[in-house]
């Protein structure tokens, strides 16, 4: 499965919504019902790839396309080794 | 500190930040009665700063009012507080059962042990007032979730609600309010003092090591 459809997977899982209905232009603080489920989204797309979203990078996430986005380019992505320890 | 709840009636994202803003400025009406009388609603400017953070401004005062906004449909919380120096945050949520997989990664060891000497039966409730209490920090601080919730140690804070919360292994002196506004919702502000951290650190052994 390619990272935008595991992405989407998850989000629909996670969050309660129906995949087909999920867009790259959709807003996560609209489809999270509340931060505890914007949080599990989070660690679940950690565990999903196996590497640690820096937590800084939040501030730039706002919509499906960006989590596609930033899950796509951040293979190297440094861990939040803080956090984790 | 002031506060005020609203009910909004559309569970729309804009209904919700409407409902939020009003309960804002409610308690920001409140808190400003003592030194300027009932100040008119529309007199109270909410804004946010680079990082999102709200205040409110009315005329007549320089200050800003610190004020911090949630919403757990169909309830909407609004803190004020007009003392300076003080960093406040606010949090409302839905009890719910969480999964293993996020209690895992945002409670601390110490939060853990305490919250497992609970009822069964008050873990939820427990856990979610935990979850809160880390959210209206990190609220407090203007950071939010771009900071993990397991660098807030509320251990201390979970058996009194005035103790010490450690942020990043730095003791915080924090007063905490929490209410239960229904069965199943739990909300809670936070009123850190912006000179009270203590740089003392809490893990002194991994400097004894050094």
């Amino acid at each position: 499965m390619q990272p935008r459809e595991r992405v989407i997977a998850i989000m629909s899982d996670t969050l309660g919504v129906p995949a087909e209905t999920i867009r790259d232009d959709g807003k996560l603080a609209d489809m999270a019902a509340d931060s505890i489920a914007l949080f599990e989204l989070l660690i679940r797309l950690e565990s999903a790839f196996d590497r640690h979203v820096r937590y800084d990078d939040i501030a730039h996430i706002e919509t499906v396309g960006d989590v596609i986005a930033y899950v796509e380019r951040s293979g190297t992505s440094p861990t939040d080794a803080g956090a984790h320890a | 500190m002031t506060t005020a709840l609203t009910r909004c009636t559309g569970g729309s994202p804009q209904a919700l930040h409407e409902a939020g803003e009003a309960a804002a400025r409610a308690a920001v009406r409140e808190a400003l009665k003592p030194s300027l009388g009932m100040v008119p609603t529309r007199d109270i400017v909410i804004a946010k700063d680079m990082l999102g953070k709200p205040s409110a401004y009315v005329p007549g005062r320089a200050a800003p009012i610190a004020i911090s906004i949630s919403h757990a449909f169909p309830f909407a919380l609004g803190i004020a507080e007009t003392r300076l120096g003080v960093r406040l945050g606010a949090d409302i949520e839905r009890v719910r059962e969480f999964t293993p997989l996020v209690l895992n990664a945002f409670l601390t060891p110490a939060e853990r042990a305490l919250i497992a000497q609970e009822l069964c039966e008050r873990r939820p409730a427990a856990y979610t007032r935990c979850w809160s209490i880390k959210e209206a920090v990190l609220k407090a601080l203007g950071v939010g979730l771009r900071t993990h919730p397991r660098h807030i140690d509320t251990a201390d804070a979970l058996a009194s609600d005035d103790g010490w919360i450690a942020i990043k292994g730095v003791r915080c002196e924090a007063s905490i309010r929490t209410w239960r506004v229904r069965e199943d919702v739990v909300a809670v502000a936070v009123v850190l003092r912006q000179n009270s951290v203590s740089w003392v650190p809490t893990d002194l052994t991994r400097y004894a090591a050094a």
